[in-house]
């Protein structure tokens, strides 16, 4: 759905995006993680068309961009950083605006367009907002309306550039289980976020940027790979210790870790020493020790007097 | 390669190509048709002389267009001198409409009207718009300030050669594009060393005689004078433009006496003398008024009222004339470029002139000296 | 999406309001010469206005020359450095520009858009001018209008030569729009675009009143707006008119054109 080859952006002497080779296959849902500054939305704009590339080549759903952007931007749903709105209008004539400035396509032609717009404001909860005009819109009814106007057109390709910024735990689930429910009925979802967890619950595949540079880009579970490590809970942690001596690297309560063995080779032992085995599982890197081992300080991080260590978050 | 350094290169390119174009198009075009316009005239440039000849029988030449006037002359805002300080100092621009010398119409533009001045058999009839005033000047063959008229460039240019003496020397001129026709080029330079115009380059329309541009240039090399057609069309005007409106709210006026200089020839008390400072009187004296000299050598003298004369010897001071210290009197000289005026008043209060004209100071000076030394007696009614 | 810019246009209150203000400037003028009778001086003040003292069917032309010099350009700067910098700055421009609105397209329908205003907006003065100048000044039959050689003006011929000048102030509009359009498509602050509209307005008058820049004076957009007074000449004086009529269009096509090369390269990083 989206390939980029060696994408670059350099914004006079400053290097945005450095040689991106992106792969977003049909039916992804790809999270696109990297902390505060590190290219993320300038990628994202120029696979939309916005900011044309220094160098590199970009292709969505099949075709190259900026060239054919006008053929593919019909079948992509954007939100891309803020959402945006005309603060005098309502989210519904905001809605209507938008989609009659665009030209129609098959799946969303102008006499749907009515009921379309009913359906994105139900679908991301604002179905009962009636005529107030934007500007009186909490932060987290414009996410919402963003997203809505990403989903009009009836995308193949959602591009969401922090879909949950603003969002109570509360909307953040609502508009995860949107997501996921879009993506099963076929619409792959490009998602850029500097929350881990976020991407943890939701993705599928995971790319990584760091400083314009993309420094990992993985199945979820590929990059969750096992540490060769073995996590137990057992009954008895201190006989545990002591039958399993020299192999426990690590004991929490009744949680050991367990180096240079396996499951099968732990469990069999400690049955056979009549120890109780609650729990035994073979231990795996979460994302934060992903993430953090592979990136750098975030961007907006100034050491010394303005202390400001908005970092990626777990 | 990105896809929009390309695309961005070609199209400021088609902008710079469309500026370009449109910057060089008002250049080339007149060029380029100055060419094909000569081309199509004789090859051969009649002579000065013979320029001069077909320039004074244009008077009759019927043509309409619109004109430009530039004057450079700093002239004092002097009481009574109507729009002439104006005409003289600014850029004027007028319409014509030319059937022939006694059928004519000339409106001088401004930004907000124009005032129009209709020339019917020797009488006048001038409206103007923004005091909505029409005047008829009748049987005015005296003297009188100039108009509007008098400085486009045919009126201006006959004038100047029908008083072209033997000292003055013609040469030619290089063509020049004139209102959309080729224009042989005649300059001419003043042989008398009492004028203070250096030179005078004309431009006249070789089929019709017409004059079409003429410089003045100064003895300091200033531009005092620039009149040119910017449109010009050598055919015969509609007749109804040449007859003056008669709006029914319109002040209408009727005088013999336009301005201070034709008030001044009716009211002319003096015998005046039949030449000063060398130069002898080129009109009748009838009227009381007189010029003196001829060619380019030759000023104007106006008797003027004791008690205007006060008024202008006052605030000419002020305008920053300067003073003069004649035996039997008092004067002003006010100079600018290429004009100079003496303003003379006599120890007896009576006597009181205006001299004006493109000699230099030196000769006003002598002449109003001699006035005052010589005070010329009452004319017998 | 031209109707659509349009709809946007004039969905706003922001705009009728500006329309009603241009309006009541010529009303407020008329009002305080019908109750004192006072006309300029000739030489002074805006064309016309003795004029209308007698004769309010001329007071539509001369309505518009006294909107002509500031109220006028200021409206059409605001509106025109609004379109693609106000879009810039409520972050519209790029969900337009992927929706998708292509660029070339957007920047013809803010511009039918802003000639919309424009039109508007002069007919809007001038109808006013007109029922105002009908029932508080001086009324046709009384006086007979005569055009600026004195000349009587028929009410057909005067209705023509009012829309001719109309059309004229409206296409010279269209400069300064074209101006301050540019600078939209350069910078996100609609305000920073509306004013260099207007400087560009500000320094063209002076200069064209500056003897010292004669040989560029010729070129300078505003030399001929003026010229709309040659309408109600008689004959009508089409030369100023013509030239006004060209470099205004050229700098409209120059801008325009500078406008479409910007705006289709750029970054939209708003």
């Amino acid at each position: 759905m989206i390939t980029t080859h060696g994408l670059t952006k350099r914004f006079g002497r400053v290097l945005a995006v450095d040689s991106v080779d992106l792969d977003v296959r049909e039916g992804d849902r790809y999270g696109f993680l990297g902390p505060n500054g590190s290219g993320k939305t300038t990628t994202v704009r120029m696979l939309l068309g916005l900011v044309y590339a220094t160098r590199g080549e970009i292709e969505v759903l099949g075709e190259p961009i900026p060239k054919h952007v006008r053929d593919v931007l019909p079948e992509v749903g954007a939100l891309v950083e803020n959402p945006a709105a005309y603060p005098h209008l309502s989210a519904r004539t905001n809605l209507t605006i938008l989609d009659a400035s665009g030209p129609p396509t098959d799946r969303a032609s102008r006499r749907n367009r009515r009921q379309r717009v009913g359906e994105v404001l139900e679908q991301v909860g604002l179905a009962s907002i009636g005529r107030r005009p934007v500007k009186t819109y909490s932060l987290g009814m414009r996410q919402r309306l963003g997203i809505a106007s990403a989903l009009l057109g009836r995308p193949r390709l959602l591009v969401l550039d922090e879909p949950t910024n603003g969002l109570d735990p509360q909307g953040i689930r609502e508009i995860r289980e949107l997501l996921v429910g879009l993506n099963r009925a076929g619409t792959t979802i490009f998602m850029s976020s500097h929350l881990l967890a976020e991407v943890e619950q939701l993705c599928t595949r995971v790319g990584v940027v760091d400083r314009g540079r993309l420094v990992a880009q993985a199945a979820l579970t590929e990059l969750r790979g096992e540490t060769g490590r073995t996590l137990v809970r057992v009954g008895d942690p201190a006989g545990a210790v002591g039958l399993l001596d020299g192999r426990v690297v690590g004991r929490d309560g009744d949680r050991l870790v367990l180096a240079g063995t396996t499951v099968a080779e732990a469990t069999a032992r400690l049955v056979q020493a009549r120890i109780a085995v609650h729990e035994a599982a073979p231990e795996r890197r979460t994302l934060e020790d992903v993430v953090l081992g592979l990136t750098s300080h975030g961007s907006d991080r100034v050491d010394g007097d303005g202390h400001r260590t908005e970092q990626l978050q777990p | 390669m990105s896809v929009v350094g390309r695309g961005t290169r070609w199209r400021w390119a088609a902008v710079g190509i469309g500026v370009a174009a449109a910057i060089a198009l008002p250049s080339v075009v007149p060029s380029a048709a100055m060419v094909l316009d000569r081309a199509s005239q004789p090859a051969e440039r009649p002579a000065p002389a013979a320029l001069v000849e077909l320039a004074l029988a244009s008077s009759d030449v019927a043509h309409q267009g619109l004109a430009q006037t530039r004057g450079s002359l700093g002239l004092p805002d002097l009481p009574r001198l109507s729009d002439v300080p104006a005409l003289f100092g600014s850029t004027t621009k007028t319409r014509v409409w030319w059937s022939s010398s006694s059928a004519w119409r000339v409106d001088t533009l401004s930004l907000n009207g124009e005032v129009d001045t209709y020339g019917f058999n020797g009488d006048t009839a001038r409206w103007d718009y923004e005091n909505r005033e029409l005047t008829f000047v009748v049987g005015q063959d005296g003297a009188r300030l100039p108009r509007a008229d008098d400085l486009l460039p045919p009126q201006a240019v006959r004038r100047i050669l029908a008083g072209l003496g033997p000292a003055d020397r013609l040469e030619p001129l290089e063509d020049r594009w004139v209102a959309g026709r080729a224009a042989a080029g005649l300059r001419v330079v003043p042989g008398d060393e009492r004028t203070t115009v250096a030179r005078l380059d004309i431009w006249i329309d070789v089929g019709s005689g017409l004059p079409v541009e003429l410089h003045v240039v100064g003895r300091d090399g200033f531009e005092a004078l620039e009149s040119r057609f910017l449109q010009l069309d050598l055919t015969q005007p509609d007749e109804d433009l040449l007859l003056a409106p008669f709006p029914r709210d319109a002040r209408v006026d009727r005088t013999t006496t336009p301005d201070l200089a034709a008030a001044v020839d009716l009211y002319a008390p003096w015998r005046l003398p039949g030449s000063l400072a060398g130069l002898s009187a080129s009109r009748s004296l009838l009227g009381g008024t007189a010029t003196y000299g001829e060619g380019l050598v030759r000023f104007a003298l106006l008797p003027l009222a004791p008690d205007l004369a006060d008024d202008i010897l006052d605030r000419a001071v002020t305008a920053g004339a300067l003073p003069l210290d004649p035996a039997g009197g008092e004067a002003v000289l006010v100079t600018s470029s290429v004009l100079n005026a003496v303003v003379a008043r006599g120890s007896d209060r009576e006597h009181a002139y205006l001299l004006a004209g493109f000699v230099t100071p030196e000769t006003l000076e002598a002449a109003a000296t001699e006035l005052l030394a010589d005070p010329p007696p009452r004319r017998r009614p | 999406m031209i109707v659509v810019e349009i709809r946007k246009l004039f969905g706003r209150r922001r705009t009728w309001v500006s329309i009603f203000l241009l309006c009541l400037l010529p009303t407020v003028v008329a009002v305080f010469l019908s109750l004192t009778d006072i006309g300029p001086r000739p030489g002074e003040g805006p064309a016309f206005l003795s004029a209308v003292l007698s004769n309010g069917a001329l007071y539509p032309a001369a309505a518009l020359g006294i909107v002509l010099p500031i109220f006028l350009p200021i409206a059409v700067s605001i509106v025109a450095g609004e379109s693609i910098a106000g879009e810039a700055t409520t972050g519209t421009l790029r969900y337009l520009l992927v929706r998708p609105v292509g660029r070339t397209r957007l920047l013809v329908a803010k511009l039918s858009s802003i000639t919309l205003f424009v039109l508007v907006a002069v007919f809007a003065v001038s109808i006013t001018a007109l029922v105002v100048g009908l029932n508080l000044l001086g009324s046709g039959p009384v006086v007979a209008t005569t055009t600026v050689s004195g000349t009587p003006l028929s009410p057909s011929q005067l209705g023509i030569r009012t829309v001719l000048t109309i059309l004229y102030v409206g296409w010279s509009m269209l400069g300064v729009a074209s101006v301050a359009f540019f600078l939209s498509t350069l910078t996100d602050s609609p305000l920073a675009a509306a004013l260099g509209g207007l400087s560009a307005l500000v320094g063209s008058t002076v200069l064209v009143t500056l003897d010292a820049a004669d040989n560029v004076r010729d070129y300078l957009p505003t030399r001929y707006w003026l010229a709309w007074v040659d309408f109600f000449r008689d004959p009508i004086l089409w030369r100023d008119i013509e030239r006004g009529f060209l470099v205004q269009g050229v700098y409209v096509v120059v801008l325009l054109g500078m406008a479409w090369a910007n705006f289709t390269t750029r970054d939209v990083t708003s």
